[in-house]
């Protein structure tokens, strides 16, 4: 049943590398027992981390679950350079207070949806300037520079 | 640099690193260890070639030919004139002889009767490595970032201005 979810979200996503799949294929083939074994001989505590994570993404709805699912696309597609800074800024963002995370995603999401130049030019507006901190303007520059909402036609 | 390696524990901690038993702290501090030391580097990556090759490695198939070839040397064997103390010893022993039959009759019987699984998933099971595992816990890694995203655009919504 673990490896079931495991194998639900691993599809659901779309791995586009060649081992992800190969992994998947795995998954499938295996009789429940051999996919219970795989997580069975994991740590406990980092097992049940595991599964609670796999079951908080079941939770997610299509909708939001398919728009993850480009996200998640682009994501792979960057380099592994650009990957590491964009979960860098992402780290950092999750450790700013509550309000300022809140106000800077809410950003960040607005702008990945705008085209790339109205995106600039509220980046360069005074409203930008004074709702934000200079630390909080740049980690929403490099959030919209990495990750730019894959919808959205870029240049 | 100090290696972790050359702590005590160095065996238990990179083969439990290559097997995915190792605490998910250990491993993440196990992870950024390697990215700066080539030399334990090296060896996580020997360590995965020797797990692949185990795995990728199939015991030859005996020939068509085998169990004809072998039953007709039994025979054969059987046919000559045993020794004097041969005899003796099958006399002495009677019946113990039948116990190595016996068992080996039972533990067919368990093989036959076993639940059903391939040899090919149990290969399956056993490719399933420590860095698949963790591709899966990276990967969650990313998506619950994004997701962090996506989720204030929803308590966000519209009301966004700049």
């Amino acid at each position: 049943m673990k490896s079931l979810l495991l194998f639900v979200v691993i599809s659901s996503l779309g791995f586009a590398q060649g081992r992800a799949v190969d992994l998947i294929e795995r998954l499938n083939r295996m009789s429940p027992t051999e996919r219970r074994r795989v997580l069975d001989r994991m740590p406990p505590a980092r097992r049940q981390l595991l599964e609670n994570r796999i079951n908080n993404f079941n939770k997610i709805g299509p909708e939001a679950r398919q728009k993850l699912r480009k996200d998640y696309e682009y994501f792979q597609q960057l380099s592994p350079e650009k990957q590491d800074e964009a979960r860098k800024t992402l780290r950092q963002i999750a450790d700013l207070p509550e309000d300022r995370r809140q106000a800077v995603r809410g950003t960040i999401n607005h702008l990945r949806q705008q085209p790339p130049e109205l995106r600039q030019r509220r980046m360069t507006s005074k409203g930008f300037e004074q709702r934000f901190s200079e630390d909080e303007r740049k980690l929403v520059r490099d959030a919209v520079a990495l990750l730019p909402d894959p919808a959205t036609p870029q240049d | 640099m100090d290696c972790i390696l050359n702590k005590n524990e160095r065996e238990e901690l990179l083969l439990g690193y290559c097997t995915a038993t190792l605490e998910l702290d250990t491993t993440r501090t196990f992870e950024r260890h390697i990215q700066t030391c080539e030399h334990c580097r090296e060896l996580v990556e020997m360590q995965s070639v020797l797990d692949q090759t185990m795995l990728d490695w199939q015991a030859p198939e005996p020939d068509a030919d085998f169990d004809r070839r072998l039953f007709a040397k039994i025979r054969w064997e059987q046919e000559q004139t045993q020794p004097w103390w041969r005899e003796y010893l099958t006399f002495q022993l009677g019946w113990k002889p039948l116990i190595p039959i016996a068992l080996a009759s039972i533990a067919l019987v368990v093989f036959l009767t076993r639940p059903f699984e391939t040899a090919d998933s149990n290969r399956q099971a056993e490719a399933i490595r420590a860095e698949e595992i963790e591709q899966v816990e990276r990967a969650l890694d990313d998506i619950e970032a994004l997701q962090a995203l996506n989720q204030q655009a929803v308590v966000e919504g519209a009301k966004e201005k700049l």
